[in-house]
């Protein structure tokens, strides 16, 4: 099969067709082995959540259509630079240790196999704008019908109700939503915002707790739930403390800078080299001494002026002066060495490429490198949370589109090679 | 009445031992039902010391930022310098499910409360560690706040415009970033627990965290050997053939700005919301409307920098003339994928929140006032999350808690308290 063309009639893989069974077998040991999801989410939210449970040790099928491929399977960037639906690290990377179903939902009869699918799970995850699944026969209502202690979540921007329940947008109008956009700047410029899809990378870890909560409480109990997530609802827990004094005192935070209320000196000083920056904070006098040792500014660290954050602050030029020029004739890892080993909180302002050289997230093997059936190898972040018996593991890259179709059809379902090919006749395994 | 629904969390308990760093992962397990003890060291959380405060005063029970995070948690204090407050924590530990802490790596191991002391306390305890950089590693004794784990974790060279220092964002990010990963890896251990009995260590680092928000920008260097720049509400793109392509991502409008794309080419959502908005411009007779233009062309990659400020002008216009609410309640109608670039005050009169019932008023007796609270980050349709209890004061629920679990009551928490153990 061409890397390009989207897999439509599921095949037994050749070379691994005596033992495709151990495409499902479960991860023995880990926390959710057993645990069956299937996973109808796309895009950000959802498919991080259902990859965090696949990352320790569930089995999640994922169920997309080369009819309307997830988004991130369109956004790059691609191996080699050639746009492929299997082609895009964005489209795998949310996705690692999942099983690949191709399904055409539009299709009455993608439906039984759905139906098939939910029967076999414990997990139903959706994303879809709210009412798109329940059009399809597959809402929560439908499925807890043919499986009541189901438990379903379906996150999306705004929620499952209220006016603006149907709007349809990514993390990015997800952060510029919820505020974030606006405290990322510069006060006398227009916001610059925050990078990225932010909200993507907040929300899933508490709708993550809550599943998991909710899975605990229905082996209790028998009893299953939906779970209804608002993305931004979910990301706003990151600026309660700005919600709080603004509903207590009726103080607004606004964009600053670098500027910290209660610390200083506090931002990113120029460092040797073009565009290099290196982070400094000093909470307290411990951290005003040290830091003016280290820069050969020892005088400042016994003027009672200079000792608390308000006195230093009004001398704000002539200190971010000498500090500009220590860091200046060093790289922002020499800075951040010398700092550190002074006592003093400071790091580099790491650029991608420096993320993969980084010894800590290294020692922590944050980047996963797995091979990819169309990508080859690539990097993926693995969980952040470190689990010192039960660690998560690497044991497969994201499925390229309908990757483990025939698997899935035949160990999963229980559907015989006669009934996968004419089912794939018609067009639903696409 | 509130809370009357079961809680899924409720036959666990957490010992929390965080300071700033961490401390919503015990906010997060307490909203979802768990009994959560949070222990102070006597006098209090040094973090109570952090703004914003209630009325603007610093005060040790003021402090909002402490407040928000250690909602819904009971309140003990214990000074574990000492060998009889050690002991009472063994207690508390034989009693619990989890115990989430900050101290830097190594302390609680000085003072034998490691890991593995606690497990032969307690062999099914979920310990989890939430610290700058992790419990080993080349960087374990690094301090950080903040900014240092933004800048270390990456988004810090993502953010700000490019003619001027990279940057944080306003609102503090990753400490409470790390308390929610801190969360759900403690969920994990536990869903483990259940099946084998037993406990294990999660190790959280907030650098780490913070790379996990970098979206798909570390595997542009990977794959394509390209390190995404930062830009402003005008973004410089580089093109294949070198040239710098400027497009806007941020839109002024009447009150503020705007997130909104223009554009085509392939990308789907992109080009159907150009063509509504256009569209939109046009039904409000605005005379330049770029209606006929041929969108599916204009993608970002080969559309030149001309064209596009001339097509820009008459969406310039158009935002100028209305508010981000409007805006966005318009193309909202329209299926256009623009947002408000809301500030906090926006977002406290969003009628989205407001039906939703996402904001929960609680009573606070010792500030004499209602304090509004953001709600449930989910909403859980048998086991709602909880309606959290105040924030306690320092040792608030001392005699209650070590009765309750210890038995420990009258005058031999007298002589505890007097001895300065608690």
């Amino acid at each position: 099969m061409s890397a390009d063309t989207p897999p439509n009639t599921p095949k037994p893989p050749r070379e691994e067709a005596g033992n495709a069974s151990k495409q499902v077998e479960s991860a023995v040991g880990l926390p959710f082995e057993g645990l069956k999801v299937a996973d109808f989410s796309w895009v950000g939210v959802g498919p991080i959540v259902a990859r965090h449970l696949a990352d320790f040790g569930a089995t999640v099928v994922r169920v997309e259509s080369s009819s309307r491929p997830d988004s991130l399977r369109l956004a790059g960037p691609f191996r080699d630079g050639q746009p492929g639906i299997d082609r895009s690290a964005f489209g795998t990377v949310y996705n690692t240790n999942k099983l690949g179903l191709a399904l055409n939902l539009r299709l009455p009869a993608a439906r039984e196999i759905a139906l098939r699918l939910v029967k076999w799970a414990d997990v139903v995850t959706d994303s879809m704008t709210p009412g798109s699944l329940a059009k399809l026969g597959l809402g929560y209502d439908d499925l807890r019908r043919i499986k009541p202690e189901i438990i379903m979540y379906s996150t999306t921007q705004q929620g499952q109700t209220g006016p603006y329940r149907s709007f349809g947008g990514y993390g990015q109008h997800g952060a510029s939503f919820a505020g974030f956009h606006s405290l990322t700047g510069w006060p006398d410029l227009p916001p610059a915002g925050v990078f990225g899809a932010y909200t993507d990378f907040v929300a899933p870890w508490f709708l993550f707790s809550a599943l998991v909560a909710a899975l605990d409480y229905r082996d209790r109990t028998g009893v299953g739930q939906y779970l209804d997530q608002s993305q931004v609802e979910g990301a706003l827990q990151l600026l309660g403390p700005q919600l709080l004094d603004y509903f207590a005192n009726g103080h607004a935070a606004e964009r600053s800078g670098n500027d910290d209320p209660e610390m200083f000196p506090h931002g990113a000083f120029p460092s040797a080299g073009s565009d290099r920056w290196v982070a400094i904070a000093v909470r307290d006098q411990a951290d005003w001494s040290a830091l003016c040792r280290a820069i050969g500014h020892e005088g400042w660290a016994s003027d009672p002026a200079l000792g608390t954050a308000e006195g230093r602050r009004g001398r704000s030029e002539e200190i971010g002066s000498a500090i500009a020029a220590w860091t200046r004739s060093r790289t922002p890892h020499e800075a951040m060495t010398a700092l550190q080993s002074a006592g003093v909180p400071a790091g580099a302002a790491q650029t991608c490429e420096e993320l993969f050289d980084d010894p800590q997230l290294e020692h922590r093997s944050h980047w996963w490198n797995m091979e990819h059936s169309v990508i080859g190898e690539h990097a993926y972040d693995a969980p952040a949370w470190k689990l010192s018996r039960t660690p998560a593991q690497p044991r497969r890259a994201g499925p390229a589109l309908g990757q483990h179709t025939y698997d899935i059809c035949r160990d999963i379902l229980g559907l015989g090679d006669e009934e996968v090919a004419a089912l794939s006749a018609q067009g639903v395994f696409e | 009445m509130v809370n009357a629904a079961p809680a899924a969390l409720a036959p666990y308990r957490v010992l929390d031992l965080t300071g700033s760093l961490g401390a919503l992962a015990g906010r997060v397990l307490a909203g979802l039902g768990a009994d959560v003890i949070k222990v102070e060291r006597p006098g209090g959380d040094p973090s109570r010391a952090r703004g914003p405060f209630f009325g603007g005063k610093p005060h040790p029970h003021r402090s909002l930022s402490w407040i928000f995070a250690n909602a819904g948690k009971r309140g003990v204090t214990l000074d574990l310098d000492r060998p009889d407050g050690r002991d009472l924590l063994r207690g508390l530990v034989e009693r619990s499910d989890f115990l989430v802490e900050s101290y830097p790596p190594g302390y609680l191991e000085s003072i034998g409360l490691g890991f593995e002391h606690l497990a032969e306390v307690n062999p099914a305890l979920v310990m989890t560690r939430v610290t700058p950089f992790g419990q080993s590693g080349p960087y374990r004794d690094y301090r950080a706040t903040d900014i240092v784990a933004w800048a270390m974790g990456g988004q810090m060279m993502l953010c700000g415009d490019e003619d001027r220092a990279p940057l944080r964002m306003t609102a503090p990010q990753a400490e409470l970033l790390a308390g929610a990963h801190a969360a759900a890896g403690s969920l994990t251990a536990h869903y483990s627990r259940r099946r084998t009995g037993i406990g294990q260590q999660v190790d959280i680092s907030m650098q780490e965290c913070v790379t996990w928000t970098l979206m798909i920008a570390a595997q542009t260097w990977d794959i394509a050997r390209v390190n995404p720049r930062r830009g402003g509400a005008v973004r410089r793109t580089q093109r294949q053939d070198g040239s710098i392509f400027e497009h806007r991502v941020l839109w002024p409008c009447k009150d503020g700005f705007v997130y909104w794309a223009l554009g085509g080419g392939a990308q789907a959502g992109v080009l159907a919301s150009t063509r509504a908005m256009a569209a939109w411009l046009a039904d409000e007779g605005i005379p330049d409307a770029p209606v006929d233009v041929e969108w599916q062309n204009m993608s970002a990659t080969v559309i030149d920098q001309q064209t596009y400020d001339r097509l820009s002008r008459p969406f310039l216009d158009f935002f100028a003339r209305h508010s981000k609410r409007e805006l966005f309640e318009g193309a909202l109608e329209r299926a256009i994928q623009l947002a408000p670039v809301n500030e906090i005050a926006d977002l406290a009169a969003t009628p989205q929140l407001e039906d939703r019932g996402y904001w929960q008023d609680i009573e606070y007796p010792y500030l004499g006032a209602t304090l509004r609270f953001p709600g449930a980050p989910v909403k859980l349709s048998e086991t709602p999350w909880r309606s959290p209890q105040p924030a306690p004061l320092p040792g608030e629920h001392n005699a209650e808690v070590f009765s309750e679990l210890l038995g420990i009551d009258g005058a031999e928490l007298e002589q505890l308290s007097r001895s300065g153990a608690v």
